[in-house]
């Protein structure tokens, strides 16, 4: 089996967690307070990320898939454990969608977006055939060169003098009802519950008791810098144009023009962009096959591959015609879709009581 | 054997992808738009200048100096929208208009009374444009303008937005004017630019009779354009428009002039440059009258003495430190009034300073209702200047030459 | 009713919400037929990773 190294681990989740968050960011809704909302979505979420951890550690041996049915019964725990790789996929085609009206609007606007899709695709499935260690130590390399260039784009942007910290205040303006709109629940599960795919991946791991600590890490990690971002693109745009940009992060880097001379770097950043998707999408694919895998009872998962990334490819490029309704449905349909409030929250927080009083009576028993 | 042949297969289909992408446009199809003149002609429909850059691939000796005539070409069309007008010039070019280097947006004054907003919009949708294009308004037709030709840099957009840089006069970048648009509490200004002859310091457009001899013309700012909301409803000259620029902190260096009067009747006059302008704005609001309270201390150096004030005495450094506070303060005084009776608009953002300083008041009372509370407000001016050194020489000559004299 | 067909996108997502989910569990519920079909037959090796 692959193994994955702690600081491998590390790596993934960061980038999985900043993911497409930094491409549309959740939080517009709540104006100028929007970092604010961020934090307390990060705290939150922590907290969720590490129920998921400690599931997989009640459970020893199980990945997360196995322990439904191991504790709630095969009967119960099948169909339950099915919905996942579903949502899985489904998660995957809205971010081939995401980048399908990403890439054309800013920076390809000729190609044709199946042409986009279609090698971005072939770059994910040659990664799943290659195998987690591989994107692992791929991570490894390239999270400092990202952080390094967004290092380098803060710096620019102070350069060019165009921050007003005033912009910031007044704080709490509209009172905290913006806020909770906001974080409650899309916030929570954009960056956090999504890691429940991740979860597929921590019994990967070489040093199965560090699991938690080191996701509860790269998530207040995350949502630091996502916090951190949106504060600067207020701080540039004010809260008006920041509420009405459809892409905040991109257009903190269109604000970039150092005397002259260093302006128009928008492309490094929907390249940084893209590989965050990249990832992000990997994840959710490799999620998927290993959970089909897990549930058939197979003995590789080469073979789902192919059938899998091209239902992703298929869905992401008849989701949504148009940017609009691909962002309507973010803010307002999926917040209160019963599949991810009950596979992200629900379900977990079920099945940690589940495994905490197993687990407990079984060490008495014993 | 088989695999390094199916590798190299594949390195080989894959390079062609790597050599170029879909829709590339070659340098030599582009043609680069660096000013933008839009005006409002009779029955509604929007006139778009464009200032393209002359740009031959030429083969052979490079660079031939374009000495002779402009390095620029002006097209123009007209259109009912900012699209439309610019769909219609791409049929006169053999090239595509990229705007993404372009300099200057300037509008004239029949389309700024109507309201900006539908030029804004196109500059903030369309994908290649940047917002830090600076805006700028003209009395009478924006595109005249377009054809004065340039003293000092290749191209007059070049020029103006030097001139802008410099910051003599407060100006705004479409991103500044979307964001003083929207936002609570200030209200948008851009620079007022104007065809002046070079030769003497004129505030009029003087334009009829200079027009043949291009090169004596100049595009120069000489004042502010107020608008409320995107409508354009007054000017406001060049010394109350400095004065904004000190109360925004965006000053950059300035000179001030005062005369004090001598024992002869003489006025004897003194030059002061500024260094560092740095102004705080206090709110207070108190039974419901709202007050202001502005603090502005400047350092300076004075470069011209024609006072018998000897500059070597701080005595005599103290009074002129006060003759400059005052006028400091009378300046200040004088834009907030303009600001507040003449144009009942609030340009120097004090609504949005008392936005962000009581935001309990301004949300209850004062959000919607600030145009009509804003010229009641009362406002404090208090001024501290620090002249920091006197120039090369500390002691005045013409002082000296009185004495020779007796 | 052709809607029903592709409930992953967005303009069916926002006029019935809830195709998706009834979509998602009437294919967990066939799926898990294949689980208990495979469970039958596979190798019992499968049950427990290493560690």
């Amino acid at each position: 089996m692959e193994i994955i190294s702690r600081h491998q681990l590390l790596t993934i989740s960061i980038i999985y967690q900043i993911g497409t968050t930094i491409i549309f960011g959740f939080a517009s809704g709540a104006g100028r307070d929007s970092w604010l909302a961020v934090l307390i979505s990060t705290c939150l979420g922590t907290a969720v990320v590490w129920i998921y951890t400690r599931i997989t550690h009640f459970n020893p041996g199980l990945t997360y898939i196995e322990c439904y049915p191991a504790q709630f019964g095969k009967l119960l725990g099948t169909p339950i454990a099915w919905l996942h790789p579903l949502l899985f996929l489904y998660i995957s085609g809205r971010i081939v969608a995401d980048i399908k009206n990403l890439v054309p609007t800013t920076i390809l606007p000729g190609t044709p977006p199946w042409v986009i899709l279609l090698f971005f695709m072939l770059v994910i499935s040659y990664g799943l055939f290659a195998g987690i260690e591989v994107m692992g130590k791929l991570t490894e390399i390239i999270l400092p060169i990202i952080l390094l260039i967004y290092l380098i784009e803060v710096i620019l942007i102070f350069s060019s003098g165009v921050v007003h910290f005033d912009n910031l205040s007044p704080l709490l303006d509209k009172g905290w009802g913006r806020i909770w709109e906001v974080v409650w629940p899309l916030g929570i599960i954009q960056s956090f519950g999504e890691s429940l795919a991740l979860a597929l991946v921590w019994t990967l791991m070489n040093e199965r008791k560090r699991v938690g600590r080191t996701m509860i890490i790269s998530s207040l990690f995350a949502g630091l810098f996502i916090a951190f971002t949106d504060a600067l693109a207020v701080a540039v745009y004010g809260e008006e144009i920041f509420k009405r940009a459809t892409y905040p992060m991109y257009a903190l880097i269109q604000a970039i023009s150092v005397s002259d001379f260093i302006t128009q770097l928008d492309a490094t950043g929907v390249i940084y962009f893209c590989f965050m998707a990249f990832l992000k999408t990997y994840i959710y694919l490799f999620a998927t096959i290993r959970s089909i895998q897990k549930l058939t009872y197979s003995n590789s998962s080469r073979v789902f591959i192919f059938p899998v990334v091209l239902i992703a490819l298929f869905m992401g490029l008849t989701m949504a015609p148009n940017v609009v309704e691909h962002i309507a449905v973010v803010q307002k349909v999926i917040p209160y879709n019963p599949i991810y409030l009950s596979l992200m929250i629900v379900f977990p927080v079920l099945l940690f009581l589940v495994s905490w009083i197993r687990n407990k009576s079984g060490t008495a028993a014993s | 054997m088989r695999k390094q042949v199916i590798l190299f297969l594949t390195i080989f289909v894959f390079m062609y992808m790597l050599t170029g992408c879909w829709s590339r446009v070659e340098l030599n199809d582009i043609a680069i738009v660096t000013a933008a003149a839009l005006d409002l002609v009779d029955d509604q429909k929007i006139q778009l200048g464009v200032q393209v850059m002359k740009t031959k691939m030429t083969k052979g000796t490079a660079g031939r100096g374009e000495s002779s005539d402009n390095t620029t070409l002006i097209f123009s069309e007209q259109g009912d929208s900012v699209m439309d007008a610019y769909r219609k010039i791409q049929k006169k070019i053999p090239r595509n208009l990229i705007f993404s280097h372009n300099r200057i947006v300037i509008i004239g004054e029949k389309l700024a009374r109507s309201g900006i907003t539908p030029v804004i919009e196109f500059f903030s949708r369309y994908r290649d444009v940047r917002g830090n294009s600076y805006l700028l308004t003209t009395k009478g037709k924006a595109f005249d303008l377009l054809n004065v030709g340039p003293n000092f840099e290749k191209f007059s957009a070049e020029e103006i937005r030097e001139e802008q840089k410099a910051r003599v006069i407060d100006s705004a970048t479409i991103r500044d004017f979307t964001y003083r648009l929207l936002e609570e509490g200030i209200e948008p200004i851009t620079s007022q630019l104007q065809m002046i002859p070079a030769g003497e310091k004129s505030t009029e457009d003087s334009n009829s009779e200079k027009k043949n001899k291009n090169n004596e013309l100049a595009l120069g700012l000489v004042g502010v354009g107020v608008y409320r909301k995107d409508r354009l409803i007054g000017w406001m000259n060049a010394q109350d428009a400095e004065t904004l620029l000190w109360l925004r902190n965006k000053m950059k260096d300035s000179v001030i002039t005062v005369m004090i009067p001598d024992e002869n009747k003489l006025f004897g006059k003194l030059s002061v440059q500024l260094m560092k302008s740095k102004a705080t704005i206090k709110s207070k609001v108190e039974n419901e009258q709202v007050q202001f309270q502005v603090n502005i201390e400047m350092t300076g150096d004075l470069y011209e003495n024609t006072t018998k004030l000897s500059t070597n005495s701080s005595n005599n450094l103290h009074t002129v430190q006060q003759l400059l506070e005052e006028e400091v303060e009378r300046r200040i005084r004088s834009t907030v009034q303009k600001s507040k009776n003449k144009f009942k608009t609030d340009i120097i953002g004090f609504g949005s300073k008392l936005h962000r300083q009581n935001n309990k008041e301004w949300n209850e009372k004062y959000s919607d209702r600030w145009d009509e509370k804003f010229p009641e407000i009362k406002v404090d001016v208090t001024a501290h200047f620090k002249i920091i050194g006197t120039g090369r020489i500390n002691d005045s000559l013409i002082w000296e030459e009185k004495e020779m004299k007796k | 009713m052709r809607d029903y067909i592709w409930p992953w996108q967005s303009n069916v997502m926002m006029k019935h919400p809830w195709a998706l989910p009834i979509l998602f569990l009437i294919l967990a519920v066939i799926l898990s037929f294949v689980t208990w079909f495979r469970s039958k037959h596979a190798p019992q090796g499968q049950g427990q990773e290493q560690q």
